[in-house]
């Protein structure tokens, strides 16, 4: 695991390939950023069937990419005009669309930039260096552990997702349930298939993530107008750049905001959304110009637009350690990395270490390469922001059917990519959570072998999930999320709005 | 209703689940030495959770509808208005969007579309899907919808061919 470490990463990233790979990933993100009605999760989902045509670093550092580029970039039109990109920047449109109306703009969008830049560099180096000892300590853990660790990224899911426990647990469970469909990987027992041959491979990940996040949200957009267009001039990019005592602030508040998103990336369930809400309201009792927030503080810009970001690069430790997925957006890349043949989790750190480091190096070029992009292509991007729906949604959809088709070159996944499309509409209609019932779904397969392996050990004795000391922690764990959550959505409306909008969403 | 309908919907699948795995039942279970759950088992048990979730749904739906619900939200109002972040109001795209039927026109849209794709072949239901739903998104004229259309034929065609290097389903025209 030593011999390769962050600087032979960081090298192996340098390559022509591996810095095309950034760039695009990168540019991508901002645009998806940039757009209302496209989030990460599903731009992650129509680029999924293509990544199979790519390298596996090469794949997961253009997702990678797109996911903190959206997270970068969600913050522009919520600036500029209001406009949150993404959920995640719903907080950042307060005081950056204040600064804004006063006549400050460029130094929302610079601060917002450079946040984002410190609370990436800084997540990038947590991964590089709470990940392999993470790797190394899970190395140890059983099938007991394993279920643990899964139920507890359930339950913390279902805890944060919506607005009603029993919903959530509701679309976690049609998510595993789900999963059961085709044959059982340990015996081979064909499970729902009425003798289909299409239904004996099961649902895919792909068809059903297009159709979840592409196709159902171009659905539920489908007369969207945008109605809002930056009219305001915005200084050269030089000129933007906050100075002396603002500058200053905003590096305190970026530092602040990444320490509140960073611990609570860490956790499943905590969406960017959420921890930026935390992080704004830590700023506000804690920042020395609390009392300013609301009205035009560049803290109450740099600190969300830190912890989003932070939580975005957290969020891969778990993933690139253990093989957990904290958000809907992650799920995809471990179905990236599945797909391509690598395995999630602790062994990923060992037999893959190269793979993995070069990822994190990538990681590290892709937030220079997004801090450099992001001031002097601003006027580009408030641009593409008005490219009306009419014309998006057509092209989005045409990419997810044919992406759906891609993989497996079958109709049927066609039609499964039309089915959860309609069934991601509904959901979004209803307000029902979607990222329990992905997650369900991703984890559903090492939930069950998990279980079943850990009943075989005890010879059918449920205390084996007690006895041992991690699979207790967990399941404490997920109580004590639950409790928490339950209890945060009822003290404030804010933050039950962004769980109930982040689980469409994000 | 939908709750009532999804809680309805999760004991028919969980009922569905359970005839199911009696069908496995223990003969593949038997063969494992360790795997003393089974298929069959661990299908049972997210079938009964199906059924248990399912019911609580409809309970929920029915109590819901008699007016007991609700109550979380004045509470939390009440913490609000004591000071807590307040968030703007949800974007102004929200709030434009119109009530109209074009969700419905593009379901109808993809499924003409999943049924034509063989006989017609790729390209041309592509061509014509993608002209539909661009006139069902609101692009004003046929000619644009029909130029729109054919652009992005094009381009998914050509860069799937050159990504993938796929043979994608040709209809009864040969193209």
């Amino acid at each position: 695991m030593a011999e390769f470490g962050l600087v032979q990463g960081l090298l192996a990233a340098l390559s022509f390939a591996n810095l095309g790979y950034a760039l695009i990933g990168c540019l991508l993100g901002m645009l998806v950023g940039i757009l209302p009605g496209l989030g990460p999760a599903a731009a992650l989902a129509i680029l999924l069937p293509i990544t199979i045509y790519m390298p596996p670093t090469g794949s997961i550092i253009i997702m990678a990419g797109v996911y903190y580029g959206a997270m970068y970039a969600g913050s522009t039109t919520a600036i500029l005009m209001n406009i949150p990109g993404e959920v995640a920047s719903v907080v950042t449109a307060i005081d950056g669309y204040q600064m804004t109306r006063q006549g400050r703009a460029g130094e929302a969008l610079a601060i917002a930039a450079i946040g984002s830049f410190i609370a990436g560099i800084l997540g990038t180096m947590l991964i590089a260096w709470i990940g392999p000892p993470l790797a190394e300590a899970a190395l140890a853990f059983g099938p007991p552990e394993y279920f643990g660790l899964v139920l507890f990224s359930l339950t913390a899911l279902v805890g944060f997702a919506g607005r009603s426990l029993l919903l959530g647990v509701a679309t976690a469970l049609a998510g595993v349930w789900l999963a059961t469909i085709g044959s059982d990987p340990l015996t081979g027992a064909q499970r729902l298939t009425f003798d289909s041959v299409t239904m004996m491979k099961g649902f895919d990940i792909v068809p059903v993530t297009v159709g979840l996040f592409g196709i159902g949200e171009v659905l539920f957009n489908a007369r969207m107008r945008m109605g809002h267009i930056f009219e305001g001039t915005l200084p050269s990019w030089l000129r933007m750049l906050p100075r002396g005592v603002q500058l200053m602030r905003g590096i305190v508040a970026s530092i602040r905001g990444t320490v509140v998103g960073g611990v609570m990336g860490l956790l499943p369930g905590m969406v960017p959304a959420l921890t930026t809400y935390v992080a704004y309201d830590v700023e506000r009792r804690v920042g020395k110009h609390g009392a300013e927030l609301g009205s035009g503080a560049i803290e109450g810009v740099a600190s969300p637009e830190a912890a989003n970001n932070a939580t975005a690069m957290t969020g891969f430790i778990p993933l690139l350690s253990l093989g957990i997925p904290t958000s809907p957006a992650l799920a995809i890349v471990l179905g990236t990395l599945i797909m391509n043949g690598l395995q999630p989790g602790p062994q990923l750190f060992v037999k893959n270490g190269d793979f993995v480091f070069t990822v994190i190096g990538a990681m590290l070029i892709s937030n220079a390469i997004l801090l450099v992009l992001s001031l002097p292509l601003v006027r580009f991007w408030a641009k593409i922001s008005v490219v009306p729906y009419r014309v998006l949604g057509p092209i989005i959809l045409a990419v997810c059917l044919i992406g759906a088709f891609a993989p497996r070159n079958a109709l049927s996944d066609v039609f499964v990519a039309i089915l959860f499309g309609v069934i991601g509409y509904l959901m979004r209609r209803l307000d029902w959570p979607m990222s329990p019932l992905i997650l369900g779904f991703l984890l559903g397969p090492l939930f069950e072998q998990s279980f079943r392996q850990s009943m075989g050990i005890s010879s059918g004795d449920l205390s084996i999930f007690v006895e041992r000391p991690i699979p207790l922690l967990c399941i404490i764990g997920a109580v004590v999320v639950v409790a928490l959550t339950t209890w945060l959505k009822r003290r404030s409306v804010a933050m039950a709005r962004l769980v109930a909008e982040s689980a469409n969403e994000v | 209703m939908p709750t009532f309908v999804l809680g309805l919907a999760f004991v028919v699948f969980g009922a569905i689940s359970i005839v199911d795995a009696r069908r496995i039942g223990s003969t593949l279970r038997a063969r494992g030495t360790l795997d003393i759950v089974g298929p069959d088992r661990y299908l049972y048990g997210v079938a009964v959770l199906l059924i248990v979730v399912g019911v609580l749904l409809v309970v929920q739906a029915v109590l819901a509808r008699r007016g007991r619900a609700g109550r979380p939200l004045a509470a939390s109002a009440r913490a609000e208005a004591a000071g807590g972040v307040k968030l703007p109001p949800p974007a102004a795209a929200d709030e434009d969007r119109p009530e109209g039927n074009a969700h419905l026109w593009l379901i109808g849209a993809l499924v003409a579309y999943v049924a034509l794709l063989p006989l017609l072949g790729y390209l041309l239901a592509t061509v014509l899907f993608a002209a539909a739903a661009f006139r069902i998104m609101g692009v004003s004229t046929m000619k644009r919808a029909a130029i729109g259309a054919i652009v992005l034929t094009a381009v998914c065609y050509g860069s799937f061919l050159w990504i993938a290097d796929l043979p994608l389903p040709r209809g009864v025209l040969g193209i």
